[in-house]
């Protein structure tokens, strides 16, 4: 049996952050937001357009489109090898953290490959829309999900089919394999934080709706606010 | 809470990705751990104890032994 002195106690004020892992979660998502904030410019240069006739696009446009989506393809390229990398160094992930991550990559992809359905489907529904001479339309895009628009039926019923019976499966399978207790105290805290957020938030918006302040309260606002928290609280628990 | 994980790692040469993979936890955990920014559940710390084949406060010390608590 192994006896250690008090001096090789390992003290907590001491010790070096995580090996360097934090700044390359960081150099990731600065990738990944470079990559959504290209996606979003496309998608509102391509609305746009559409929105101005949509006939030839002229050579800038053209251009600025082409930039867009080498800063798209720049981000995937960067988180890729990026994330590479760390995984081939020695001290990489445990068996665990490989498998968590590789979830929560095919949800991110899963997030990505729906976004990028809906937006192709609205701007194609608006340029079908424009083309019969239309002034209104009930968009598809992923930014009508976002706001009080409607949807069309079909995509409510595609996304919710997702939100109700695959991301419950996913979830359920990366908790009962993925998840450590660590993560779980994490997600308990972001819980705690996010869920006293709403508790007080919610009914202070309701008030001073009632009180003729702020205009109705929007659920989804919330409901985004709610998953931010949650989801800044866990990260901070998770690598700090 | 102070703990000698690190030191006990170090002396099996192991990286904290493979103490993670023999607690099955992520590295994470036993960086969190390490660094006194999470303390293990109870059943992990046994499980701590019994893979470095020790006693669970001779890992782990709540910082009141010997300061003249006891």
């Amino acid at each position: 049996m192994t006896n250690l002195s008090e001096a090789e106690m390992t003290d907590p004020e001491n010790e070096p952050k995580a090996e360097g892992f934090l700044r390359g979660e960081l150099r990731e998502l600065g990738a990944l937001f470079v990559g959504m904030f290209s996606a979003g410019v496309l998608y509102g240069l391509s609305k746009a357009h559409l929105d101005h006739g949509g006939g030839t696009p002229s050579a800038l446009m053209i251009a600025v489109g082409v930039l867009v989506i080498v800063g798209i393809l720049w981000s995937i390229r960067f988180i890729y090898r990026n994330y590479k990398s760390r995984w081939a160094d020695k001290t990489g992930l445990s068996r665990k953290e490989q498998l968590n991550r590789k979830i929560m990559i095919a949800c991110g992809a899963l997030g990505g490959l729906i976004g990028i359905t809906l937006a192709v489907i609205g701007l194609t529904r608006l340029k079908l829309d424009k083309d019969a001479g239309m002034t209104e339309n009930i968009s598809s895009s992923f930014g009508a999900v976002l706001n009080n628009g409607a949807i069309s039926p079909i995509v409510a019923l595609i996304l919710s089919f997702i939100w109700l019976i695959i991301m419950p499966v996913i979830s359920w399978y990366w908790w009962k394999n993925a998840v450590d207790e660590q993560e779980v105290s994490a997600y308990k805290d972001g819980a705690l934080w996010s869920g006293t957020f709403y508790l007080f938030a919610a009914p202070a918006w309701w008030m001073l709706f009632k009180g003729g302040f702020l205009p109705e309260p929007n659920g989804i606002g919330l409901f985004s606010a709610f998953t931010l928290i949650w989801l800044i609280v866990w990260g901070w628990k998770k690598y700090r | 809470m102070k703990n000698t994980l690190k030191v006990l790692r170090a002396m099996r040469n192991w990286s904290q990705a493979d103490l993670a993979d023999h607690l099955d936890v992520s590295r994470q955990a036993v960086n969190a751990i390490e660094t006194g920014k999470y303390d293990p559940s109870l059943p992990l710390a046994f499980k701590i104890a019994r893979l470095f084949e020790m006693k669970i406060e001779e890992i782990f010390d709540d910082e009141l032994i010997g300061s003249g608590n006891d």
